[in-house]
């Protein structure tokens, strides 16, 4: 192998709406259509929902600036030119959004929980990874989020 | 690249992956491709996934986000899967220094393309082309000019420079925890958190992308070393335990980790007259094929190397 894993193919996003996305507290063990509208989000009032009789609280999650959330869906292999044998697994963007919504199973949502503490991260890896000459200049980090990051 | 994407979606799985990247890493013209490669992650030495944009001027750090039950509901579509990937920039001066360190072990200067070669991880050559790549001005000597430079890794520069990156790290979360609103953990942390312990927090997220070794010369320049170790040593005199962790890996892992035969001379005599009536009820029990409890708890080396 070349170390290489797989290309993300850039742009060709069919411009719809930004995907409405939700983060559910639960395995669905299916992928593909369903019909989250009508199941889902018509019970959702506020920071409240429920899913087959359960309660949810949720929170919407702004991604922090200068980040997109992005879909991928694998696209069919195609032999790199040049090498028959080479593949290259291939992704192409289905959707993006710049928030979401996730929801914890009857708990409230606190800055505690790891989807947030995870998002923090990305505010600190910006100082820790920042070219120093740049971050001198104090340019690179816009202190707006709490705490230290759970992922590191 | 002529190759056609001939994309059926009918067919195809209808499964999904979700990023979260900083939008310049992904950001360029239709057809262009970001790569998604493996590299040596300077801190485990071995394979960790990383993300080259388009351009090949920033390469990210995929990080999963994973919890247990987890699932998305995206548009009208259901995924399984509810983790999602977290892609954010690194600075290339990590992922290049083992390979400086490691090439300046001959004291000679040496040219990029010369220093990133590696047969397991061959992409790492594409380095070369992140923009940060400038900063290693601040951790080696060079020579030549812009066309043909030459690089040696300097000791003294790279902990001034990482020296630097902690300073700036320990001011962020200074920064950002006087500005926190809510949550009681996070005012118990202010309170009680000094400039020593941002420091040495700092340090620490530093160290997540240095080598072991260079961590603790790191934490030595920096005066940042666990106390808790340092009482130990103290505690323990020097004949008890091998002086240095290294010396540890090096042996043998059927060896015992701590040798107390020189301590307590004649060991075996003492042990018998001295054994409790459970050590005498265990001696009669058939021990072949069991290992000591001992053993559990010392470096599993062999797993490691």
């Amino acid at each position: 192998m070349d170390g290489e894993i797989a290309r993300i193919s850039i742009g060709n996003v069919k411009q719809e709406q930004p995907a409405v996305t939700h983060l559910m507290p639960c395995k669905i063990d299916h992928d593909g259509k369903c019909n989250v509208a009508a199941y889902f989000t018509h019970t959702i009032n506020h920071n409240e929902a429920s899913f087959r009789g359960r309660p949810l609280r949720g929170q919407d999650v702004r991604l922090p600036n200068g980040y997109t959330g992005i879909c991928l869906r694998e696209a069919t292999p195609v032999y790199a030119e040049g090498s028959e044998d080479k593949v290259h697994r291939r992704f192409h963007i289905t959707g993006e959004f710049s928030q979401f919504t996730y929801w914890n199973l009857d708990k409230e949502t606190t800055d505690d929980d790891a989807v947030i503490k995870a998002l923090n991260w990305v505010e600190l890896a910006s100082v820790i990874h920042a070219p120093l000459d740049c971050s001198l200049k104090d340019g690179c980090s816009q202190p707006n989020t709490t705490k230290k990051s759970s992922c590191v | 690249m002529a190759c056609k994407n001939h994309i059926n979606t009918q067919d195809e799985s209808t499964r999904q992956k979700v990023f979260v990247v900083n939008e310049k890493a992904v950001s360029g013209k239709d057809g262009i491709e970001a790569r998604v490669v493996k590299l040596r992650h300077p801190k485990t030495d071995q394979g960790a996934v990383y993300l080259f944009s388009p351009d090949g001027k920033i390469v990210s750090e995929v990080l999963q986000f994973k919890e247990p039950y987890r699932s998305w509901f995206i548009g009208d579509s259901v995924q399984s899967d509810g983790s999602f990937s977290l892609c954010t920039p690194v600075d290339p001066i990590f992922l290049i220094l083992p390979y400086l360190i490691k090439s300046s072990q001959n004291g000679k200067f040496q040219l990029l393309d010369q220093v990133l070669m590696d047969d397991e991880f061959p992409q790492c050559c594409h380095l070369l082309n992140c923009s940060g790549i400038s900063g290693l001005d601040m951790i080696t000597d060079t020579k030549g000019d812009a066309d043909l430079k030459a690089y040696r890794f300097n000791q003294d520069k790279c902990l001034e420079f990482l020296r630097q990156k902690v300073e700036l790290t320990a001011s962020h979360l200074k920064k950002t925890s006087v500005n926190v609103s809510a949550g009681s953990q996070a005012a118990v942390f202010v309170k009680t958190a000094t400039e020593g312990e941002y420091k040495k927090y700092a340090c620490d997220l530093i160290a997540a992308y240095l080598s072991v070794e260079f961590a603790k010369k790191l934490h030595s320049y920096l005066g940042t070393e666990d106390k808790t170790d340092v009482k130990k040593e103290i505690l323990s005199s020097p004949e008890d335990q091998p002086p240095t962790k290294r010396i540890k890996m090096e042996k043998q892992c059927s060896e015992p980790t701590e040798d107390y035969s020189k301590t307590s001379g004649n060991t075996k005599t003492l042990s018998v007259g001295k054994m409790s009536r459970g050590q005498k009820v265990l001696s009669k029990v058939d021990k072949s094929g069991m290992k000591s409890l001992s053993s559990f708890f010392s470096p599993k080396v062999g797993a490691k190397k």
